[in-house]
């Protein structure tokens, strides 16, 4: 008996220590966003608003802000757009080289961020496009794709044909059914591909980081940027703001469709 | 008028050829079943018609048109799915309108038809709501006319009855029917289970490894099989292997593997020297003294099964072989006895030569 | 009655046989590909080919700057590049650190994990299970700068961390710019992606078995050593696979929390790509060689322990 007790003692002990590893970090961010002095004081004495004042009112940070969120929506948009029609041929048709298809859409997953991004300032640079922000789309459009995918091929291959076959029968052709039948009964692996498009765009580094420019930025390349001199509030600020968008998306997701169609992202 | 025509249809599917040089017409107005076990190519055969597969060969005729290169959705017909398929996300009236929705029907006859429809099944009340909110029965019936109020020359049914418990099945049979001869659409019928193919059908067509092994009315299929699948698939039946040993006029006299001599009356087709002769057990009699028939066995009584409006006995003959005889019961029957020896008795036209 | 009950369970088997054979009637063979077009060029000309021009890149020689106008290298085979890395000086610089942390985080994260994993996966109350899952997947949405600045402070020389080692007596010690650091830091990034994959795969295991072997006379934790944790064998590889992956390719953890002291692979490419020396031949002979150590290593990996069960798919 003595040897269950400790064991569950040990391993309720794990569960907590890893559950506040998971909620704390962006805790910690936000706490110091709110912390009255530059030097990270810990845990802060007061609460003050001005490095998120020091954050709004950095207009090189804004127009990052807003390059990122713009970029990243439109990264959503394409990687769903893309994701939907080559999840629904995947699911319904038939054809010779599929299983080549198959691994050439879930291979970005296993190639480095770094690798690519290195790879794609290069190929840029030779080839003569070389227009910062249909890069920086580019990219990031290729390092969400794989994750768009995991979620939306088994809402495409979970639906039951049967659906699609009854449309046909009572008159709808093939775009009618895709449009009135097949799209809102996926609508959950959609809205879900979105958020980890936009997500994965927004987040991004590693690949952002060799296509940006001085006037092209993306918020986390800038971030990372000042980071390298040091700890600043201004960057737990800015930190809080983007994890603020993300919970707010979270919860949007959760609210429309549930949240385990996200869950689909790891595999096992 | 023929409503249907199917000549020839072939389809192979890697190495099972499901559905083997298939010819069948359907008249107008007509209700025919494909009745066959899993696996005998029906449901294939109902989806070509559809168009939901592509026959390798064959031609498909529905109102004398051509249509094996014409698309599901110019096809005109009804389908109604065993999980019945309604779309989950529309409502009911949703559901119903959608096919006229389509067809650029104007809304005000879609409201009418939809209220007729809804009111032939009894169900006025439900337009507004959603699939998961009905139950099995209803969803069924929303699904059956959901496919014929777009009007179609043909209705087409896949085992719809299957996900419905017995008591709900045997109502919806009855239901159906009544719906098709009301609405008087030629129909075919998709099952494995004999009950309904007998009880709805004008004809019925019994299946097998993608063949149609015979086709009639349901009782000349019952009463008299032409072949030894279709008598042993369709009902109970007793079969004997035997010899043609004599053949006169109106019967034809078999020696049987087991040493019985038996008399059937004379088939409509020629048959070969070694043939079966099946007779359903409801047409065994049996006696304590040696009855006078043609067709006689004795057994023993091997075991007895009381199934409340008859009583099943299973009979061992001396070569090993058996014979099931099915007495209707009441209390004037004579009941017989575990170990009892009996006599089987049938006359020659209550059997059948194949 | 008696053959309709034999047909029931035949056609069971047929409807799983009917899923099989999902074929759609297509006018023309060539939907498909006319549908696929644009990801398949998407990815072949905007991954593939610079993939494929990365990897010959890492064969051709390398021209300092100002040796000839507008060029960065000259593409005759050479191979400098990777005789260059495979030096002490870049193997104890960056590949040796890398495999050190990958295995050391992939480990702590494991441990760490598997429990979380397991209440998630054996957990009846559906709102528990929602509200687990939605601090894993938060975790993972809020990105890596959230995570790499909340490591900065935490383990900086008078951070919390520190403050918590003096008041228990211990000395402070320099987590930034040290392994331990970054391990620190790795072992927690890779917590959400770990916790997903292992909860799924216990998720597979049929409780009925704990059931029966509690039922045997087996306490908890015989029950845990003998029943779950094997079956789940599967699992954990799948999460030790991802789990070196994701932490060998790492670039935000190491360039912050490494303060340029302690690099990884990816640095390395960073550095010689973006930083003061630039000599892309060599960025990308080290993009090569990061590419094949995270593969074959996680799939080495997990080829290893799949031999070692008998029993694994």
């Amino acid at each position: 008996m003595l040897i269950e007790k400790i064991a569950k003692a040990f391993v309720t002990f794990l569960i907590v220590l890893t559950l506040s590893l998971l909620i704390l970090i962006p805790v910690i961010v936000a706490i110091d966003a709110f912390s009255p002095t530059a030097y990270s004081n810990f845990p802060p004495s007061s609460l003050s608003l001005r490095w998120f004042q020091n954050f709004f009112g950095n207009p090189s940070l804004l127009s990052s802000l807003q390059i990122s969120i713009l970029f990243a929506a439109i990264v959503a948009a394409a990687t769903v757009t893309i994701g939907t029609l080559t999840s629904y041929v995947i699911a319904r048709y038939q054809f010779k080289g599929k299983n080549l298809i198959d691994a050439l859409i879930q291979a970005p997953i296993v190639f480095p961020g770094v690798a690519l991004g290195n790879a794609l300032l290069v190929f840029f640079y030779n080839s003569g496009f070389y227009y910062h922000p249909a890069m920086l789309i580019i990219g990031q459009t290729i390092i969400g794709l794989p994750y768009v995918f995991r979620v939306m091929l088994p809402s495409f291959t979970g639906l039951n044909q049967s659906f699609e076959e009854a449309s046909m029968t009572l008159g709808a052709n093939r775009l009618q059914t895709f449009f009135r039948i097949i799209l809102p009964l996926v609508k959950s692996g959609l809205l879900a591909g979105a958020i980890l498009g936009f997500a994965a765009a927004f987040n991004d580094y590693a690949v952002s980081v060799f296509l940006v420019d001085p006037t092209i930025q993306t918020l986390p390349v800038q971030l990372m940027g000042l980071m390298q001199t040091g700890v600043d509030p201004t960057i737990a600020a800015a930190a809080t703001f983007t994890v603020i968008i993300m919970i707010v998306l979270l919860f949007a997701c959760e609210k429309i469709v549930g949240i385990d169609k996200l869950m689909t992202v790891v595999k096992y | 008028m023929l409503d249907l025509e199917l000549k020839g249809i072939v389809k192979q599917y890697d190495r099972l050829l499901a559905v083997d040089e298939l010819t069948l017409s359907v008249n107008s107005g007509e209700f025919l079943t494909l009745l066959g076990p899993s696996g005998c190519g029906k449901t294939t055969v109902l989806r070509s018609i559809a168009g939901l597969e592509k026959p390798d060969k064959g031609e498909i005729f529905i109102k004398g048109k051509l249509v094996n290169d014409t698309p599901v959705y110019k096809r005109n017909i009804g389908l109604v799915f065993q999980n019945y398929a309604l779309f989950p996300h529309l409502t009911v009236f949703e559901n119903l309108a959608f096919g006229l929705k389509i067809r650029k029907i104007p809304t005000p006859e879609i409201k009418e038809r939809v209220k007729k429809h809804l009111d032939l099944i009894r169900l006025p009340e439900i337009q507004d709501r959603y699939p998961h909110q009905l139950s099995g029965g209803q969803q069924q019936r929303v699904a059956l006319i959901r496919s014929v109020i777009i009007e179609p020359a043909l209705l087409l049914l896949d085992e719809p009855l299957s996900n419905l418990d017995l008591k709900l099945r045997v109502l919806m049979r009855v239901e159906l029917t009544k719906i098709q001869k009301e609405l008087g659409i030629t129909t075919i019928f998709v099952t494995h289970d004999q009950g309904e193919a007998m009880s709805m059908s004008d004809r019925v067509a019994v299946m097998n490894a993608g063949k149609i092994r015979q086709i009639g009315t349901p009782r000349e299929i019952y009463d008299h099989p032409q072949n030894r699948f279709v008598a042993e698939f369709i009902g109970e039946s007793n079969v004997f292997n035997g010899k043609i040993i004599e053949k006169n006029q109106f019967e034809t006299t078999v020696k049987t593997d087991s040493d019985l001599t038996l008399v059937v009356v004379n088939p409509e087709k020629e048959t070969q020297e070694n043939v079966s002769i099946t007779v359903r057990p409801e047409a065994v009699k049996l006696y304590k003294q040696v009855p006078s028939s043609k067709n006689v066995a004795q057994g023993y009584v091997e075991t007895i099964e009381n199934l409340g409006p008859y009583t099943k006995y299973h009979l061992r003959l001396k070569d090993g072989s058996k014979i099931i005889a099915n007495l209707s019961y009441s209390k004037d029957t004579f009941t017989y006895k575990i170990g009892e020896l009996v006599f089987a008795y049938w006359e020659p036209g209550e059997c059948t030569l194949i | 009655m008696h053959s309709h009950m034999r047909f029931v369970n035949i056609r069971r088997s047929t409807i799983q046989k009917r899923k099989v054979k999902k074929v759609f009637l297509t006018k023309s063979n060539l939907t498909p590909y006319l549908l696929l077009a644009p990801v398949v060029l998407l990815l072949v000309i905007f991954f593939l080919i610079p993939g494929l021009t990365q990897l010959s890149l890492s064969f051709y020689k390398y021209l300092p700057p100002g040796a000839v106008i507008g060029k960065l290298y000259e593409p005759t085979f050479t191979l400098e590049n990777y005789i260059r890395y495979f030096t002490p000086t870049y193997l104890n610089g960056y590949f040796w650190p890398t495999i050190r942390i990958m295995f050391a985080s992939t480990a702590i994260a494991l441990i760490l994990s598997y429990p979380v994993a397991y209440s998630i996966a054996r957990t009846t109350s559906c709102k528990l299970k929602k509200i687990f899952m939605a601090i894993i997947i938060a975790a993972i949405l809020v990105g890596p700068v959230v995570r790499v600045y909340s490591w900065l402070i935490i383990l900086g020389k008078e951070g919390p961390l520190n403050s918590l080692l003096v008041f228990f007596g211990f000395g402070r010690i320099n987590f930034l710019g040290s392994e331990l650091g970054i391990i620190i830091g790795t072992s927690q990034f890779l917590l959400a992606y770990l916790i997903l994959v292992l909860s799924s795969s216990i998720q597979n295991i049929n409780p009925a078995c704990e059931d029966a072997a509690r039922s045997l006379g087996a306490n908890n934790v015989h029950t845990f050593l003998r029943i779950t944790l094997p079956q789940s064998l599967p699992g954990i590889i799948s999460a030790v696979v991802l789990g070196l992956t994701l932490s060998a390719t790492m670039l935000e953890t190491p360039m912050v929390l490494g303060f340029g002291i302690v690099q990884m692979q990816g640095n390395l490419i960073y550095n010689t790509s973006l930083g003061s020396v630039v000599n892309l031949p060599f960025s990308s002979a080290a993009s090569v060689v990061l590419i094949i150590m995270a593969l074959t290593i996680s799939y080495g990996v997990s080829y290893l322990l799949k031999s070692q069960i008998k029993w694994a798919k």
